[in-house]
């Protein structure tokens, strides 16, 4: 289209110039023609000339009548018309007439010769009366002179005059015809101008509306996310703010923002695929703005991004009909869903912000958002309302976010250790190296809640490669016999490199594979058992003991135990709590052990906290205690001295001695 | 036709014998036609020269120079014979034969000239009558119309 406006405008240019060519053409053509009419009518010598061979006639033809009869009126008139031919001679010498005389010498040469011989004559044919019949004829014959001479001119003047009239017609023919031409060419060329501008304009409409039309998609775009056709978040903003700034002081303007999140999303992307993640946004969607259409008091529903959605809601009423509304929000966003064939259901999450009276409602979103992240925090599918105590915790958890990846850089989260010890001799026989982070105004931050975060920031990796190497390198110091655990998530086993990663650090630290233990939970066996198996066996014939943590929670399926040739088995701390109040809790603890006996697993026992649950433990025939009884997790420096402590509490319990009979039965068995 | 053409050679004949110019009481104009009384009106120097005169001064096409005329204006001519008609028929001595339309007479001023530089007009110059119209007052009379229509030798008008 643009390569067709710039022809067309070549064409323009070009049609001007030939209209201005034609018109400058057109005038000059005008202008000429004027003159020749101007010519054709200016002073007619042919007029002239006839009327001097006509005024002569009548002098020869009064001359001729006194001749026939000689009186006083004949001779009047011979005088009379020879007065005549006295004009007519001053009129040759006219200057409309010298024009014509002047083309050709022998006219000027005649008429002055004429003129000449008639001045001779003149005063005889005044005075005719008195001449003789001789004088007459020889009078007769000299105007006869005359005549010829004059004669001759005028007949000139005729033919000339005649020709000069031939041509100027000629001229004025072919000026006609041109004219013709060019006002033809005129018209034409004004025909093919409008024409050319009728297109053009019809071009530039097309033009206009098409850009229009881009305007408003891209407007469109630009507001709209082009997944759910939803508003996006920069639409939402200019809303809110618009929204938020109307708030005011009034109850009865009072907004509410509902931030909504799936939980699970990720989960369905990643095993779905994507498309199947869009086409549920899509209906999800579809069914927050069907559901807004419903509400009477609804302002906006946008998708921010990913799975995030929120809605604006007016709230004057009671905060409880907000709730409602949420309620029913999540129950429809719960129900299944039907995609590509098979049928999913996710759960929501709402977190509520409503305005406050006089206060600044633009936070409201971020608000909305820190009750949206406790309520998936404490259990999914829930519906929390924000709360300004969520407000610490948020910005606690902000903090930790923000400062996570530069504390592990910079050692701040460090390896603590906490004593295993081994009930037959009453000694230490390891350690089991736990992260601690010592933050700088928030103290220490429990491993669960930094864990977490890391996990969620993609940080676990990094964190656990470098609590392992600062184990390794501190294991280094202690004695020989004293081996060191170190937990492994699942999330550094998905990686392909974690085989590579340990076999390096022990490179690196020169520490022995058959002091490590790797210690892993059961979740490991859940997704991938076979690969997870894979790695297991590579790490033990490594030389690394491999221990199942937490047993006893979670599905605990027994099915573990015979999947791979474990170690160590860590009974969880929960039962070993239990173990004095309940007798069933010690009945399993006393099984589980068993089983791993038979199974050629030795057990660990977590979290003794008093000397009646280490007693049982004994009897049980667990071969290694840990707990607070022992001592807690502490610092590496301070590992020499716990251990001590450690020592003599196992002393006071008289471990390290002899076992009871019973108790060596057990362990025959 | 003919005896007016006879009426013209009489009084020529005086004119002639007479030292080539109008005597003062000589008839040098005749006016017939659609006038007052519908009889032919005779005019002699005098009678024109009681009616006013009036000046022109132009260049034509028959003159070196530009001249003075001096003569009687056609309105105030056609007003004292008392002219009805649209058009004016004029003769002249040399048997020229001219249409005036009475239009012109209104629109441009058109004298009967007696006096060319302040002399009567003799035959043999023009003479004794001559319409002249102001050429140079308006360039649009340098036409062959017009040229036409500047009969000199006036010797009678006919009003149609």
């Amino acid at each position: 289209m643009r390569r067709l406006t710039s022809i067309f405008n070549v064409i323009a240019a070009t049609m001007t110039v030939a209209l201005l060519t034609i018109i400058v053409v057109h005038a000059d053509l005008v202008t000429a023609t004027e003159k020749a009419m101007q010519r054709s009518s200016r002073y007619d010598s042919a007029w002239v000339g006839a009327a001097g061979r006509l005024e002569i006639l009548y002098l020869q033809k009064a001359l001729g009548n006194f001749t026939i009869e000689p009186d006083a009126g004949n001779a009047a008139q011979v005088n009379l018309f020879a007065d005549i031919m006295t004009n007519r001679f001053k009129i040759f010498d006219a200057p409309g007439f010298q024009a014509f005389m002047d083309i050709k010498p022998k006219r000027r040469q005649l008429i002055e010769t004429a003129r000449v011989e008639f001045a001779e004559i003149r005063l005889r044919l005044g005075d005719v009366a008195s001449l003789e019949p001789d004088a007459l004829e020889t009078l007769r014959r000299d105007l006869e002179k005359v005549y010829e001479a004059i004669d001759r001119v005028g007949a000139e003047a005729q033919g000339d005059s005649v020709n000069e009239a031939a041509k100027i017609r000629a001229e004025m023919q072919a000026k006609q015809k041109l004219q013709t031409w060019l006002v033809s060419g005129l018209f034409g060329s004004i025909a093919l101008l409008l024409g050319i501008s009728t297109l053009q304009n019809r071009f530039l409409r097309q033009a206009a509306r098409t850009a229009l039309r881009s305007a408003k998609d891209f407007s469109y775009l630009a507001y709209h996310d082009n997944l759910t056709g939803l508003p996006n978040r920069m639409a939402f903003t200019a809303e809110f703010e618009r929204a938020a700034a109307s708030c005011g002081n009034e109850t009865a303007k009072r907004i509410a923002v509902l931030a909504i999140d799936l939980d699970g999303f990720k989960t369905v992307n990643d095993r779905l695929g994507h498309a199947t993640g869009d086409a549920l946004l899509k209906q999800v969607a579809h069914r927050i703005s069907h559901t807004c259409a419903g509400f009477t008091n609804s302002i906006l529903s946008a998708r921010l991004g990913g799975d995030e959605f929120v809605v604006v809601l007016e709230a004057p009423g009671d905060a409880d009909d907000i709730a409602r509304q949420a309620e029913q929000l999540r129950q429809v966003l719960s129900q299944t869903y039907a995609l590509e064939g098979s049928l999913l259901q996710v759960g929501v999450s709402v977190g509520i912000a409503v305005s406050v009276p006089g206060h600044d409602a633009n936070s409201l979103l971020i608000d909305a958002d820190i009750a949206l992240s406790q309520a998936k925090a404490s259990g999914k599918g829930r519906i929390m309302r924000f709360d300004p105590a969520m407000r610490d915790i948020f910005l606690r958890r902000a903090s930790i976010q923000a400062e996570l990846a530069d504390a592990i850089e910079n050692d701040q989260i460090i390896p603590h250790y906490q004593i295993k010890m081994d009930v037959l001799s009453g000694r230490v026989c390891g350690v089991e190296a736990l992260a601690r982070w010592t933050h700088p105004t928030l103290g220490n931050v429990p491993p669960g809640e930094f864990t977490k975060i890391a996990e969620e920031a993609g940080l676990i990796v990094g964190l656990g490669r470098k609590i392992l190497e600062r184990a390794c390198r501190d294991g280094l110091h202690l004695a020989a016999d004293i081996g060191v655990a170190v937990n492994l998530s699942a999330n550094q086993f998905i990686r392909e490199d974690i085989l590579a990663t340990v076999r390096e650090i022990l490179d690196v630290t020169g520490f022995p594979a058959n002091r490590l233990t790797l210690e892993v939970t059961e979740t490991l066996m859940i997704s991938e058992a076979d690969r997870a198996v894979g790695i297991l066996s590579r790490f033990r014939e490594m030389g690394i003991s491999i221990a199942l943590d937490d047993f006893g929670t979670g599905y605990s399926a027994l099915s573990y135990l015979r999947q791979f040739p474990w170690d160590e088995l860590k009974i969880d701390r929960a039962f070993v709590m239990e173990m004095e109040t309940d007798e069933r809790a010690c009945a399993i603890v006393g099984s589980i052990t068993e089983m791993a006996h038979r199974l050629g697993i030795s057990v660990t026992a977590e979290g003794a906290e008093t000397r009646g649950q280490i007693e049982a433990l004994r009897d049980i025939g667990c071969e290694t205690i840990q707990g607070y009884h022992f001592g807690r997790p502490v610092s590496f420096e301070e590992l020499p001295l716990a251990m001590l402590k450690g020592t003599a509490a196992a002393a006071k319990l008289n471990m390290g001695q002899p076992p009871r009979v019973r108790d060596v039965t057990s362990l025959t068995a | 036709m003919f005896s007016r053409l006879r009426t013209i050679l009489a009084a020529t004949t005086v004119l002639a014998i007479s030292s080539l110019t109008a005597a003062a009481n000589d008839v040098i104009l005749s006016i017939d036609g659609e006038i007052a009384g519908g009889t032919q009106v005779d005019m002699t120097v005098e009678d024109l020269e009681a009616l006013g005169m009036t000046t022109i001064v132009t260049k034509t096409p028959w003159h070196d120079k530009t001249v003075t005329f001096e003569g009687v204006s056609f309105a105030d001519l056609l007003a004292k014979v008392g002219a009805t008609g649209s058009n004016l028929a004029v003769l002249a001595l040399n048997n020229y034969r001219s249409e005036l339309p009475v239009e012109d007479i209104e629109k441009h001023g058109v004298i009967l000239a007696l006096k060319q530089d302040g002399a009567y007009m003799p035959v043999s110059d023009k003479g004794p009558l001559f319409v002249v119209y102001p050429f140079d007052a308006n360039p649009a009379l340098n036409t062959e119309v017009y040229y036409a229509r500047s009969a000199w030798q006036v010797r009678s008008i006919t009003v149609e």
